[in-house]
């Protein structure tokens, strides 16, 4: 069964005549770990945005855990995207001003599934994954977001959209501020515990040194000619 | 709720500062507003049960001052006679004889008759009462009010001496003629508190015997035939110049052609005001000076809650991530926007607690000198409805003012989505 299906799904960003997307088709299974590469300014944020149900699409075009995400209302999709995915981003992915543990929590605030999802009692899970993620908790589970590193911040965005198990787990080029050694430490985890959990992982970089972690690697060009071929 | 709060402890410095403005502007406008309502509920207070005051013509609010509150003088004095004059007039039930002029210690000493004890009133016709003792018997007998007894001391058997003059510094002193006090009198909170009361013939002693009409002679002579003439008289002592004369009615409506007879008495220039037109007089004059205090505490009341929108408003460019972040893990636009009017609430809440705190810590350190001072008393209730309502849109002005940043917040959030750019 596919967690993400995308057919046929063109989007031209308002203001601008261009499509960024054009006829483009992807699916992603459970447990399926896929790496989408492509240029910048290809569309790969912009499928991101509409898988995630941050943008509006029409109604048919992209579904996840079967929900038709352009058939949702905006608020519908922002209960829906804390239900049910993870996101990690790039840089700054924390809240300054919360402790590490606290950030890991923020879904289960919003999110009453992923609540309930866990079946530990919260903080031992945070801790829990905090530790699978190679973060000690003890140290670190108090301290501020903002005093962590870029590579432990990295860590707790990632235990972040872990926590409470959602279906999905959406990255955008999550390792484009590590180190080389971090990055493949980081991705080794990440798809480690993607892969317990049961998610299906998608990922968004640049980077071609991390090929090895994913079941399936894309083009961005691909999705295209995929969905004409289709 | 928690993020709300944990956000602005991380800004606490800011919140801090926006709070204790806002705490001071709502310390402000209450201090105003209740020393306003509390000067007029306590000057009305003071002139319950008097129809109409006799003074030499002069200013109303100038004669209400010095008659009833101690403040100022009469200027000239009106004779003796006047008196008998107006106690035979019809419609008029009684009528008190008051001298001024003198003070204990800053206090305003009156010279009266005991009918004053009688016929006086307060707070909307509640009798004068003693505390201890009883009216002055004699001529060295004193009767002070509450405040006099507990700021200097005193009680029933005190010996006091009397200085000339109303103001606090003692010019002369009549240390020659000390006074027994025979009577507290309960308290009033009106400025009956403040005032030390002798007889007419005490007061009138006082300065017979100092200097006899200084340099006039035919003060003299004429004094010397007043006092003949007044010793026949059913009222007994009776001094040839008084200040002024408190009357009241055995029917209201007679104030009318009272107040005509007087004021068209050939012999002396004459007023007879009415206390409450005299009050509302003074209060069109002090009017201007209160609804100038009040639009200054309403303006640092808006400046502090600009203080906030400021503070709201800066801080949402620095976290524009942060509310990113919270839209990435399931936050709404809405959600967002909440947060914000929540914390301008919070704020605006905790300001009107604090300037709660502020101001009854300050109206209990004030209320003794206010007291003593003026007779104006802030206590007594903690909240009026009406300054519930105040505060009330005091709060709903804060959650107002805060839906400006809110509005911006909700557009950038839905501009921004998820994109974290920098």
């Amino acid at each position: 069964m596919s967690q993400i299906s995308v057919s046929d799904f063109s989007f031209v960003w308002p203001g601008s005549n261009a499509a960024v997307l054009q006829n483009a088709s992807l699916d992603v299974a459970a447990g399926e770990r896929v790496m989408l590469r492509g240029p910048s300014g290809s569309g790969k944020s912009t499928l991101l945005a509409a898988i995630s149900g941050v943008i509006d699409i029409p109604v048919g075009a992209v579904s996840v855990v079967v929900q038709d995400i352009g058939a949702l209302p905006a608020s519908k999709r922002d209960r829906f995207r804390a239900d049910h995915m993870g996101l990690i981003f790039q840089v700054f992915n924390l809240v300054p001003w919360l402790s590490a543990v606290d950030n890991i929590l923020l879904p289960c605030r919003f999110s009453k599934r992923r609540r309930e999802r866990v079946t530990n009692p919260l903080d031992k899970e945070a801790q829990r994954l905090m530790a699978a993620l190679g973060l000690d908790p003890d140290t670190l589970g108090a301290s501020q977001a903002s005093a962590l590193s870029v590579g432990q911040q990295q860590r707790v965005a990632a235990a972040r959209a872990l926590i409470g198990a959602p279906e999905v787990i959406l990255a955008d080029e999550p390792t484009s501020a590590l180190d080389p050694e971090t990055k493949e430490t980081f991705m080794q985890m990440l798809s480690q515990q993607a892969q317990e959990s049961g998610a299906a992982l998608l990922m968004v970089s640049h980077d071609s040194g991390l090929d090895h972690h994913f079941d399936r690697v894309i083009h961005i060009t691909d999705l295209t000619q995929a969905g004409a071929a289709a | 709720m928690t993020l709300v709060l944990r956000s602005l402890w991380n800004r606490r410095f800011v919140a801090a500062l926006t709070v204790l403005a806002i705490a001071l502007s709502v310390a402000l406008i209450l201090s105003v507003e209740r020393l306003r309502d509390s000067a007029r509920t306590s000057f009305a207070n003071s002139a319950s049960g008097i129809d109409l005051i006799v003074a030499p013509r002069g200013n109303d609010v100038q004669i209400l001052l010095a008659t009833v509150f101690g403040v100022g003088s009469t200027g000239a004095g009106l004779s003796g006679k006047v008196l008998a004059l107006l106690e035979e007039m019809p419609g008029v039930a009684w009528a008190v004889p008051l001298m001024q002029g003198d003070n204990h210690q800053g206090f305003p000493v009156i010279g009266t008759s005991a009918a004053y004890f009688k016929h006086f009133k307060h707070s909307r016709g509640q009798a004068l009462s003693f505390a201890t003792g009883g009216s002055f018997e004699d001529t060295h007998g004193a009767v002070i009010g509450a405040e006099v007894a507990d700021h200097l001391g005193y009680d029933v058997g005190t010996e006091i001496i009397n200085a000339h003059g109303a103001g606090a510094v003692a010019l002369e002193v009549h240390d020659e003629a000390p006074f027994q006090i025979t009577g507290v009198l309960a308290r009033t909170n009106t400025a009956v508190d403040r005032m030390v009361f002798i007889s007419l013939e005490g007061f009138d002693a006082l300065h017979a015997e100092s200097a006899p009409r200084s340099a006039d002679p035919f003060a003299a002579i004429a004094e010397a035939d007043h006092d003949s003439h007044d010793e026949e008289h059913e009222h007994g002592f009776v001094p040839d110049q008084i200040n002024a004369v408190y009357i009241g009615l055995s029917n209201r409506t007679a104030v009318l052609g009272v107040q005509r007879a007087v004021a068209t008495y050939k012999a002396e220039p004459l007023a007879a005001v009415m206390p409450n037109v005299a009050l509302l007089q003074l209060w069109s004059i002090t009017g201007t000076a209160e609804n100038a205090l009040r639009l200054m505490s309403v303006a640092v009341m808006a400046a502090s809650m600009i203080g906030m929108v400021v503070m709201l408003s800066a801080a949402l460019e620095a976290r524009r991530r942060e509310f990113a972040i919270l839209r990435s893990v399931g936050a709404a636009p809405r959600d967002v926007v909440l947060m914000i009017i929540l914390e301008a609430l919070l704020v605006t809440g905790s300001g009107i607690l604090l300037g709660l705190a502020v101001f009854w810590s300050a109206s209990l350190l004030a209320e003794p000198l206010l007291s003593a001072r003026f007779g104006v008393t802030l206590g007594g209730h903690i909240l009026t409805s009406r300054e519930i309502i105040l505060l009330l849109t005091v709060l709903c002005f804060g959650g107002l003012a805060s839906l400006l940043p809110a509005w911006r917040v909700y557009r950038m959030t839905l501009a921004d989505g998820l994109t974290t750019r920098l």
